[in-house]
């Protein structure tokens, strides 16, 4: 029951080089692998659990992960009920097997207050179970780091209630069983971004939060271009003077390598400037221009593209002689394989479920793609030809920062130079016909309207898209045996 | 949470009832195509999603019948499901 599951983890992890490189965030998906980000923030919308669900409307974000928090609260508290049986047989047991993770470790004379104390610890390991996100602001006092990291180290490691936290300071879920919250500031929003008028809600802000702005990246479901700061509201937590994440991972190198790529490749998205894209598209047009002419004339055989299988083969090849890679894998490898290689990856990548959720800008270039590939064909009722538009020539440039080419001019016109115009385009057509199919596709279409008033919808619109983003991050479990 | 609800006695189908909560019982019998081709009842939709939904659904079922935010968050939950549970949705 993991396959969902997605942690933020905030904390530097100095040891593995985390904190110089990013920031100190980083989200590790359900497979252990470690998706690096530059902010609190983007790190939380990059969870496929909560990185969506309070972009459209943040009360009743904040009013599902209420309800969330809880269910998990009653649901602890189930299994602590459950658990208590067995806790007074283990006390009969000698030490050494009473340390079975099953049970709370105390007889029942102090067993009120220890209920009290586990309900947080077990409502934070059942959230963890539950993949819920629990994410904060990250600190900058390596001494509470540590503390804060040997805690959750200890939480993890040890049974559920035993080895109990004292709860210290304040510890705001006393009285209330919420472990999580969101809550959208604009305060911080840059001006290039923040569209929308200032949230006038304000949702439980603690003292310790401090905000954070979110990149500049604007994708379309991310309508309400708000910043979103999700709070973990744990006592322990609560307890180290600073906001706290939950997560340790054992991040190895290859994964470390892998975000880099993707750090750049994010930083590098918002690096296409006008210029470029009108310098590469005046290029492709005089390529494309060339190979016309070259065509009419049988004599001139300077430019000739050396395609020697369309791109469905292609894809084909590599998904019988491979497992779709993920996306990590194809930017890792874009430096060393030509573009057309990583374009047939990136469909096969596609086929699987689900997966742009984590993708914000291969969603955003893929969508404009699609948008721009109409205009791009040809028509033999008027003779136009093939060719490339400059809202297409953008969407390709960032389509090959997404899949890593550091100079994706360069790969752009390399892969119409060797694989010509009809091969690129079916490659999108393809491309774009799986992704489609997705039902990530079907997730993007039923993003709301900001802009509608109607409480109703704004309900049922929220309800799609998080159920919408459940369904997409749980259906790997139908397919294994629970 | 099988083991958690292993040994305790089933009184109704966890599905059928969060169904149920929703008024969304009658969906209970119909088939749900999943994207890996998958079919399952909707009565076993917390098989697919419950890992997220479940919390929400009990936190629903929890909540007082008086409180002013269960007719909104039924909604919202309801739409979750709707979104879901509708032939071809999941597909």
């Amino acid at each position: 029951m993991d396959a969902g599951e997605a942690r933020i983890i905030t904390e530097p992890m100095p040891d593995q080089g985390l904190a110089e490189e990013a920031g100190g965030y980083a989200y590790e998906r359900a497979n252990g692998t470690i998706e690096r980000a530059r902010s609190a923030e983007e790190a939380i919308r990059l969870c496929p659990v909560l990185g969506k669900m309070a972009l459209e409307s943040p009360e009743k974000a904040q009013l599902l992960l209420d309800l969330a928090a809880t269910g998990s609260a009653k649901m602890a508290e189930t299994t602590q009920k459950d658990a208590q049986p067995k806790a007074e047989q283990q006390t009969m047991k000698p030490i050494a097997e009473a340390t079975s993770t099953e049970k709370p470790a105390e007889p029942s004379a102090t067993e009120p207050l220890r209920q009290e104390q586990a309900a947080p610890i077990t409502k934070l390991i059942e959230e963890r179970e539950a993949g819920w996100v629990q994410a904060t602001v990250p600190t900058e006092s390596a001494g509470i780091h540590r503390t804060s990291q040997e805690k959750i180290r200890h939480i993890q490691e040890e049974p559920k209630a035993q080895s109990l936290p004292e709860p210290t300071e304040t510890i705001k879920t006393a009285d209330k069983p919420v472990v999580a919250e969101a809550k959208v500031e604009t305060s911080d929003i840059p001006s290039a971004v923040a569209t929308s008028e200032p949230a006038k809600q304000s949702h439980e802000i603690t003292p310790e939060v401090q905000p954070i702005t979110l990149p500049t990246e604007t994708t379309s479901h991310e309508p309400d271009t708000h910043t979103e700061i999700l709070e973990l509201d744990l006592p322990e937590l609560a307890s180290e003077a600073e906001p706290q994440v939950t997560a340790v991972s054992n991040e190895t190198q290859e994964t470390q390598e892998t975000q880099e790529t993707q750090i750049h490749t994010n930083e590098a998205v918002e690096t296409i400037t006008e210029s470029e894209v009108t310098a590469t598209y005046e290029e492709i047009t005089e390529l494309l221009a060339a190979v016309s002419a070259s065509e009419a004339d049988e004599h001139v055989t300077a430019i000739e593209t050396t395609a020697s299988q369309d791109f469905e083969t292609l894809v084909e090849v590599l998904a019988r002689d491979n497992e779709p890679l993920a996306l990590k894998f194809i930017q890792e490898n874009a430096a060393e394989q030509p573009p057309e290689q990583s374009l047939a990856q990136l469909a096969n990548y596609l086929s699987e479920q689900s997966k742009l959720a984590d993708e914000p800008a291969l969603a955003e270039a893929l969508q404009q793609i699609e948008r721009a590939l109409p205009d791009c064909r040809g028509t033999e009722v008027t003779g136009e030809k093939p060719h490339i538009t400059p809202e297409m020539t953008a969407a390709l440039l960032q389509l090959m920062q997404t899949l890593g080419y550091q100079n994706p001019r360069e790969s752009l016109v390399q892969l119409i130079t060797e694989q010509g115009i009809d091969f690129l385009l079916e490659a999108l057509r393809h491309i774009g016909q799986v992704y489609s199919d997705d039902t990530w596709r079907e997730f993007l279409s039923a993003s709301p309207n900001p802009a509608s008033d109607d409480h109703d919808d704004a309900h049922q619109r929220l309800g799609r898209r998080l159920f919408g983003f459940i369904a997409r991050a749980n259906q790997e479990l139908v397919s294994k045996p629970v | 949470m099988a083991e958690q609800l292993e040994g305790q006695p089933v009184e109704e189908h966890e599905g059928e009832k969060y169904l149920r909560l929703l008024g969304l019982e009658n969906k209970a019998d119909e088939p749900i195509t999943l994207k890996d081709g998958t079919t399952i009842e909707t009565r076993n939709f917390l098989d697919v999603c419950g890992q997220y939904a479940r919390p929400m659904l009990v936190g629903l079922e929890a909540m007082e019948s008086d409180d002013p935010r269960r007719e909104d968050t039924m909604n919202a939950l309801r739409g979750m499901i709707s979104q879901y549970i509708e032939p071809g949705q999941a597909e």
